[in-house]
């Protein structure tokens, strides 16, 4: 009987992602069909089989460029992360650091970071970890905000419960806030790791001869609009793959809430 | 569809407008885009335009900011713009490569002002003296394209030197901060360099690839392949009022920057007047001298074709006629003023 019902639900799956490559498809097809049919020159919109000879020429460079935006990616969240994360406890915690804190967080989420970036460049030196900075700086803002507001939205009287069975405040945090903050935390996190993508290639057009970036402005330098095309499609590969990577990272950490 | 919408609206719009003025307008409407932020190096179409040189010739023009020279030429094609300011060197790997449909029109920078500043702090003194140094350039563009042309006429090992990539922005802070000991890039805009120099005491010099050993043609006026061959007269017309301009600005620098500062209230007068100052060397080469402004040769266009596509390894060598449209310079030519 559960062997039939995980074999239906194994069925189900596959037409779901069967449905989703499909749309893919007729997507990339009509892509295709319209530029040949209309004629579009390649310097304004090349056709996916363009594109992907274009990208096959680039190969030998792809994955070291490749990993170069991944580590600003990964280093610029995990550093996000590393920053946001006591932010938002203390600003729980303390109305004074909450008074402190937010002016000028809302200040650094309110400059464009690309106005600032070639300073940034100018204080921190040039290389990896300009780019790590520049990613983290756009990333982290969504994190503050959300665990905050997932720390505070414990229900008062789950919280005057536990007190009252005689919790100290690091236990009330641990078991019960905590806990509740996940599902906020991890919705900021999905939104951050999308940001760190666009701030690692951000940070490779301001400075740097090696990422995704890199490629896409010397490509579009060169006046090859289909290579370019085809490093933005490696680029949205690379952001879905880290953006998957969180939510598999969410399920194994907080079962308790995931659908399965 | 919305485009066409606003397209129809706007329409709709200048229709009633001009019904409610009372006048038919006969001007052509034009739009001119530069090659980037306003500078110097654009007072001359200011110029043009203040002092009537375009109404004059039945053009009402619009001029607009533009994004780097392969941004421009990629706008001019697509019929965004009419017209454009563009690098000889944009133009040629645009044609070669994807095939863009324009040509230049005329050719305003008799010598491409692109080449290597540094700090005389650092020491520098000579091509040679790059060996072994710190640069920073941007990804691409013309300065970097030129670049191995300008090291292998004068021997220099690239190897030798290491290289920073950073947006154009960061390159006059990187070279400030003594980051790098020189950087890629226009020397016509020399002067803001100068300017941030002095400000800390120190000397900022230019090296133009042109004065060692690279002969290149700079920005030049282009046009759609559409409107070269169904408005010859439109471009032509275009092309002497704005050469007219640009002359004039030579001539009157001060007069021109303060024309542009007064259509342009953000630009910096006294950068605008090195930059003008800069211009008349770039301008002014012997070979226009005695043929007139926007005046291309076509031995030095094709050598110009020869150095880009060797430099970028281009899909295609072209022809002088692929990249270059010879038969709209203005008659009489405009020659400079002694």
């Amino acid at each position: 009987m559960t062997a039939v019902v995980a074999r239906n639900i194994g069925v189900a799956k596959a037409v779901e992602y069967g449905q989703a490559i499909a749309a893919a498809a007729i997507g990339i097809g009509a892509w295709e069909l319209i530029c040949r049919w209309l004629d579009v020159p390649v310097w304004l919109l090349p056709a996916p089989s363009r594109i992907w000879t274009a990208t096959l020429e680039l190969v030998p460079v792809l994955p070291m460029h490749t990993l170069a935006t991944l580590w600003a990616i990964v280093g610029g969240f995990l550093l996000a992360i590393a920053a946001a994360v006591p932010i938002a406890v203390a600003v729980v915690y303390s109305p004074l650091a909450r008074r402190v804190l937010y002016p000028p967080l809302l200040m650094l989420q309110s400059v464009p970071k690309v106005a600032v970036a070639p300073l940034l460049l100018i204080w921190l030196g040039y290389g990896m970890h300009s780019n790590i900075v520049i990613a983290a700086s756009i990333a982290f803002f969504p994190i503050v905000i959300n665990t905050a507001t997932g720390l505070e939205a414990v229900e008062a009287e789950l919280l005057d419960l536990t007190r009252s069975f005689g919790s100290g405040p690091f236990k009330v945090f641990w078991k019960v806030r905590l806990p509740s903050a996940m599902p906020f935390f991890f919705s900021s996190l999905k939104v951050a790791i999308t940001f760190a993508v666009i701030g690692a290639v951000v940070a490779e057009f301001i400075g740097g001869d090696k990422g995704l970036g890199y490629l896409i402005l010397s490509s579009s330098g060169a006046m090859n609009t289909a290579a370019m095309f085809g490093v933005l499609v490696i680029m949205s590969v690379v952001g879905i793959a880290c953006f998957y990577a969180v939510v598999a990272a969410e399920r194994v950490l907080c079962p308790w809430y995931m659908p399965t | 569809m919305t485009k066409f919408k606003a397209g129809l609206i706007a329409a709709v719009a200048v229709a009633a407008l001009s019904v409610a003025s009372g006048k038919a307008t006969a001007a052509d409407k034009v739009s001119f885009a530069f090659d980037w932020i306003v500078n110097g190096t654009h007072a001359g179409y200011f110029v043009a335009k203040s002092k009537g040189y375009y109404s004059d010739a039945g053009m009402d023009v619009d001029l607009s900011r533009g994004f780097g020279s392969g941004d421009t030429v990629k706008r001019v094609g697509a019929g965004a713009a009419m017209f454009g300011v563009a690098d000889a060197s944009a133009v040629i790997a645009a044609r070669a490569n994807e095939d863009i449909p324009v040509r230049m029109v005329a050719v305003v920078f008799g010598k491409a002002p692109l080449g290597v500043i540094y700090l005389a702090e650092s020491g520098i003194k000579s091509p040679k003296d790059l060996a072994g140094r710190t640069i920073a350039r941007t990804a691409s563009g013309s300065s970097v394209n030129m670049f191995p042309g300008f090291l292998k006429a004068n021997g220099v090992e690239r190897s030798t030197m290491r290289e920073m990539v950073a947006d154009a922005n960061t390159l006059l802070p990187m070279l400030m901060s003594r980051r790098v000991d020189a950087v890629l890039g226009q020397t016509v805009n020399i002067g803001r360099y100068r300017k941030m120099a002095q400000q800390q005491g120190m000397t900022a010099m230019g090296m133009n690839y042109a004065d060692f050993g690279l002969e290149a043609y700079g920005n030049a006026l282009i046009a759609g392949a559409d409107t070269i061959e169904k408005q010859p007269d439109l471009v032509k017309r275009f092309v002497a009022a704005s050469l007219k301009g640009v002359a004039y600005a030579l001539a009157n620098p001060d007069e021109a920057a303060a024309t542009v500062k007064q259509m342009q209230p953000e630009a910096d007068l006294g950068v605008m007047k090195e930059e003008l100052a800069e211009l008349r060397g770039i301008v002014l080469t012997d070979e226009v001298k005695t043929n007139g402004v926007g005046y291309a040769s076509a031995r030095r266009m094709s050598a110009n074709i020869d150095m880009v596509t060797e430099a970028l390894s281009l899909k295609r060598k072209l022809a002088v006629e692929d990249v270059y449209a010879a038969q709209f310079q203005p008659e009489p030519p405009i020659l400079p003023a002694k």
